[in-house]
């Protein structure tokens, strides 16, 4: 059998992207991190890392993500057997998800942050990643799961769809008052500030079905845009999960209303996880009806 | 986490009956047997072992039952990692590369050979793109080189002049006889079935003067041909270096004499590939340089 407390100590290495660095952090010297990596490499007959600059080699991250699987398989242990014997030894299985950087994904992530429940089970560990290219590379045996706004599908991944987030055009009544005096329409919309999440201003551009160029006011988080809203500085498209009890409340107007944007969003996770333990996949859809998520099948 | 070398030693036990058994088959003590046992029955806060006679308890087979399936994940592991590393005993490079049609059929080919037979290991991926298309596969860093109409760099490419291409627009005498009987009309052009290329609306758009939209030629899927102008099917614009031959053998004939379009083309390369694709450029600069 594989030597898992070696194991865990290459996690340490892919982590703190270096033998010395990886020493400090278990306090011990580098040469005995040294020895436990070759340790492995012994084992398996093959490169785990790629010395200067040190990076885990793709047989690395198999056993890597082989480590956070057996973990995976101790956590169903727990939930089917943990009454039966002490489990202080077994830990919550963590369960490393790369999300894109878009405000739909972002929602749901920060309400996944929140949940409390199965938290004995698994733990998510969210690593928020900005572009594309950084997305492929962590879906390439990084991390164990992903959360984006695509559904390409990602080789020894699953991928699951998780439903369409509605999100509205709103603003303060003030600024309705002021910039739509005779209701809005296409070209009053255009013509307002707005803020956006991202600098392509995405959401409003299919929103309007044109291209819109830059916001007025780009702020990468979802709260920030929403703030930005409630004071009257500008319009926005915001999930309507986040902006329901404002509407009802008079502090924010659904400008067009009866028009909702739809985002898809889908999960991908490797397969063997999915296998077994799959309360992670039902609890990331709970999260996704949570919010008020369309279900339904994917256009 | 579970410790393993523990679990092992109970499935030991679980298999050969007694601590004695369980310490031959893992080569040490049976006192280790024991004291494994005891250590991993403490952290768990429960019986794994019945003594006299020993047997494995209730507990102790689902501990043992979890071990299979840990055992059973590592080895589908260990196959996963076998199988990544002979994908990977294949270590020449791979080059991803934009090319026009006509090139990436023809000249190219030639280099890809020209390569082999040097004894330059290298794979290539080649993106078949219309070469006013190309900037964003290159921008995208879906392709690290590209023949290109652009004249200006893109950021982290290098870029070189290649010679000004001349294309011709060809067809079997048998085509020409059928579908141009009184020479090229407007009605004659539009109709006959052209293969799939915006060139070929280039051409006739200058000779026409005005913008038009062709027929188009569909080959079969099981058309194993390269040239289907060769089997009377279409007409097309070939670079004049490759349909020289045709033309001096006369299998293939102009549609109209010295009605040549001419495209300016240039090799973009990123200056990351520069040297490991040197003589790819090389190549490219012999051939249209």
């Amino acid at each position: 059998m594989l030597d898992y407390p070696q194991l865990e100590k290459l996690l340490v290495v892919e982590s703190q992207r270096s033998i010395a660095a990886a020493a400090r952090f278990l306090d011990v010297s580098t040469s005995a991190v040294s020895q436990h990596v070759t340790g492995i490499e012994e084992k398996i007959g093959l490169a785990a890392i790629e010395r200067a600059p040190t990076r885990l080699t793709k047989y690395g991250r198999r056993l890597c993500r082989h480590f956070e699987l057996t973990q995976a398989l101790e956590s169903q242990l727990v939930l089917d057997h943990g009454h039966l014997f002490n489990t202080d030894i077994i830990d919550a299985a963590p369960i490393k998800t790369a999300f894109d950087d878009n405000l739909q994904c972002r929602c749901l992530m920060d309400r996944l942050e929140v949940l409390e429940d199965n938290q004995s089970i698994f733990q998510l560990n969210a690593l928020q990643v900005k572009d594309e290219t950084a997305l492929k590379k962590m879906i390439c045996l990084e991390t164990v799961s992903a959360i984006t706004g695509n559904n390409t599908q990602h080789y020894g991944y699953r991928t699951h769809y998780l439903g369409e987030m509605p999100c509205w055009a709103v603003a303060s009544p003030e600024f309705v008052a002021e910039n739509f005096p005779t209701g809005a329409n296409k070209s009053s919309l255009l013509s307002a500030d707005t803020a956006a999440y991202d600098i392509k201003n995405d959401l409003i551009s299919r929103f309007l079905r044109e291209n819109t160029g830059q916001p007025t006011h780009k702020v990468p988080s979802p709260y920030g845009v929403l703030n930005l809203c409630l004071n009257g500085s500008a319009w926005g498209m915001i999930p309507a999960h986040m902006v329901r009890k404002h509407v009802l409340d008079k502090r924010l107007v659904n400008i067009v209303p009866g028009e909702e944007l739809y985002l898809p969003i889908y999960w991908h996770v490797i397969d063997r996880l999915d296998d077994i333990l799959p309360i992670v996949t039902e609890t990331i859809k709970a999260a996704a009806l949570n919010i008020g998520m369309r279900d339904g099948v994917p256009k | 986490m579970l410790n393993y070398v523990q679990l092992e030693t109970l499935k030991a036990v679980d298999e050969n009956g007694t601590l004695e058994g369980a310490a031959r088959a893992l080569r040490v003590s049976s006192f280790a047997v024991g004291r494994r046992i005891s250590k991993l029955e403490k952290t768990l806060g429960v019986r794994l072992l019945e003594k006299a006679p020993t047997s494995v308890t209730d507990v102790g087979k689902i501990l043992c039952g979890h071990l299979n399936k840990v055992v059973s994940l590592e080895n589908e592991t260990l196959d996963d990692t076998r199988e990544d590393h002979q994908g990977d005993l294949d270590n020449r490079p791979r080059f991803k590369i934009a090319l026009p049609e006509e090139i990436a059929t023809g000249a190219f080919v030639e280099i890809i050979r020209q390569l082999k037979d040097s004894n330059h290991p290298s794979r290539f991926d080649i993106t078949i793109c219309n070469p006013d298309k190309s900037t964003t596969l290159m921008q995208s860093g879906e392709v690290s080189a590209a023949i290109s109409i652009r004249k200006t760099p893109i950021h982290g490419f290098k870029i070189y002049s290649l010679k000004e291409m001349t294309y011709k627009a060809v067809a079997s005498p048998r085509f020409v006889h059928r579908h141009f009987p009184d020479g090229i009309t407007e009605a004659s052009l539009l109709a006959a079935p052209s293969s799939m290329d915006s060139l070929n609306t280039k051409w006739a758009e200058d000779i026409l003067g005005k913008t038009c939209t062709l027929s188009h030629y569909n080959p079969s899927p099981d058309d194993v041909t390269a040239l289907p102008l060769l089997e009377n099917e279409a007409w097309s614009l070939l670079l004049a270096d490759q349909a020289e031959p045709y033309l001096e053998d006369g299998s293939l004939i102009e549609l109209q004499n010295d009605a040549v379009l001419t495209r300016q083309l240039y090799w973009h390369i990123s200056t990351a590939m520069l040297d490991q694709m040197k003589i790819i450029t090389d190549k490219i600069r012999q051939k249209f340089g």
